[in-house]
């Protein structure tokens, strides 16, 4: 029976859909619940094998899914850790999360597909990086400068006339930059770490859903705001150009994800691709749209060769 | 008496990610799961999308 390993809070709805529709079509799923670990899950690495709670992850997993590591020190769970014990907060974190990517990169290396890699979900945090990417494979991505030179930031944004920033690593919204934004006082800020500044582009935000080399779900996000997670509005299914399919898997190809949530921006004079998710949510995109994201990724799960 | 000049100290340009934990959650599960919306989760806990700490 094809089985296939679930590295995730137990109780994220992403894992409860993916494991429901492996499920239905009569897969097995062991679940790593990263909420639990190490606090009250016990985790070995014997020899580069995976055991859990005392029970060891056979090496013929057809793939495991990372959704998601745990909760990172900034979690309000520790925040009375973040006050008292900073330095232990941290390296118990960084401890674990060497454990958790050790795991999977071993298995990795033991040929079992990761969906997807630690080292593939590290470009979320490395925003000017996976745009290299997408810009080396031809695709339309914004122009953009990370930086925390006050004089290249005044001439990029005078540049492109209109202007977004967000954090290199995530963590914050995307915000439109305002005249203050370019004053010495704020500027100052820079000096404590660079930004990303990208040109504005004006459109509707569209979210792809890629599984293997296949578009699996596409939707619309209308949203009075400029990010659209502060409120994202209407959302609604989209049937995408040819163009804009192509886009889309040629940018998961591109930064080497089996499973992404790619970001597209449709404009008047066409569409710009502003980033790839290498563990993108779903679950309340399901429930708007009616559209099946975790069916066709447990499908992949069970069988990562299938197109 | 000689006045002393209070030096500020500075802070990251993009303020957001200065805020406390609480205040950032409390924001992103208004967004997210618990509040019925999207989800588009920006917590750096399972943060959008999510292994930002692998």
């Amino acid at each position: 029976m094809a089985h296939c390993l679930i590295v995730g809070p137990r109780a994220d709805p992403h894992v409860a859909r993916v494991s429901e529709e492996v499920g239905a079509i009569r897969g097995r799923v062991s679940i790593w619940d990263t909420e639990s670990f190490p606090e009250s899950e016990t985790a070995s690495l014997v020899d580069g094998r995976l055991v859990l709670a005392g029970k060891p992850i056979p090496a013929s997993m057809t793939s495991v899914y990372l959704r998601a590591t745990g909760p990172s020190p900034f979690s309000p769970r520790y925040e009375a850790d973040l006050q008292s014990r900073p330095r232990g907060l941290f390296a118990q974190w960084e401890e674990r999360l060497a454990f958790i990517a050790s795991a999977l990169l071993s298995m990795e290396s033991q040929g079992v597909p990761v969906v997807n890699s630690p080292e593939v979900n590290s470009q979320h945090s490395r925003k000017p990086f996976q745009l290299e990417l997408l810009r080396r494979a031809g695709l339309p991505v914004p122009r953009s400068l990370a930086s925390n030179d006050p004089k290249a930031v005044k001439a990029f944004v005078k540049g492109v006339r209109d202007a977004v920033f967000k954090p290199l690593a995530g963590g914050a919204t995307v915000r439109r930059v305002q005249k203050e934004d370019l004053s010495r006082e704020r500027l100052a800020g820079l000096s404590l770490a660079p930004v990303l500044f990208q040109e504005l582009l004006e459109g509707i935000s569209v979210r792809v859903y890629v599984v293997g080399k296949r578009v699996v779900a596409a939707a619309e996000i209308h949203s009075t705001e400029l990010d659209y997670r502060r409120d994202e509005g209407d959302v609604a299914s989209t049937r995408l150009t040819i163009e804009e399919r192509r886009a889309a898997v040629s940018a998961a190809a591109a930064c080497d994800m089996r499973f992404s949530g790619v970001d597209l921006i449709r404009g008047s004079k066409g569409f710009h691709v502003l980033e790839c998710n290498p563990s993108p949510m779903f679950a309340v995109f399901e429930e708007k749209t009616g559209l099946d994201v975790a069916g066709p990724l447990a499908k992949y799960l069970l069988n990562p060769g299938l197109r | 008496m000689k006045k002393t000049k209070e030096v500020s100290k500075p802070r990251l340009y993009i303020e957001e990610l200065e805020r406390p934990a609480v205040a950032l959650t409390a924001t992103t599960y208004a967004v997210g799961e618990e509040g019925g919306k999207f989800g588009w989760v920006t917590t750096l806990a399972i943060g959008e999308e999510a292994s930002k700490g692998v």
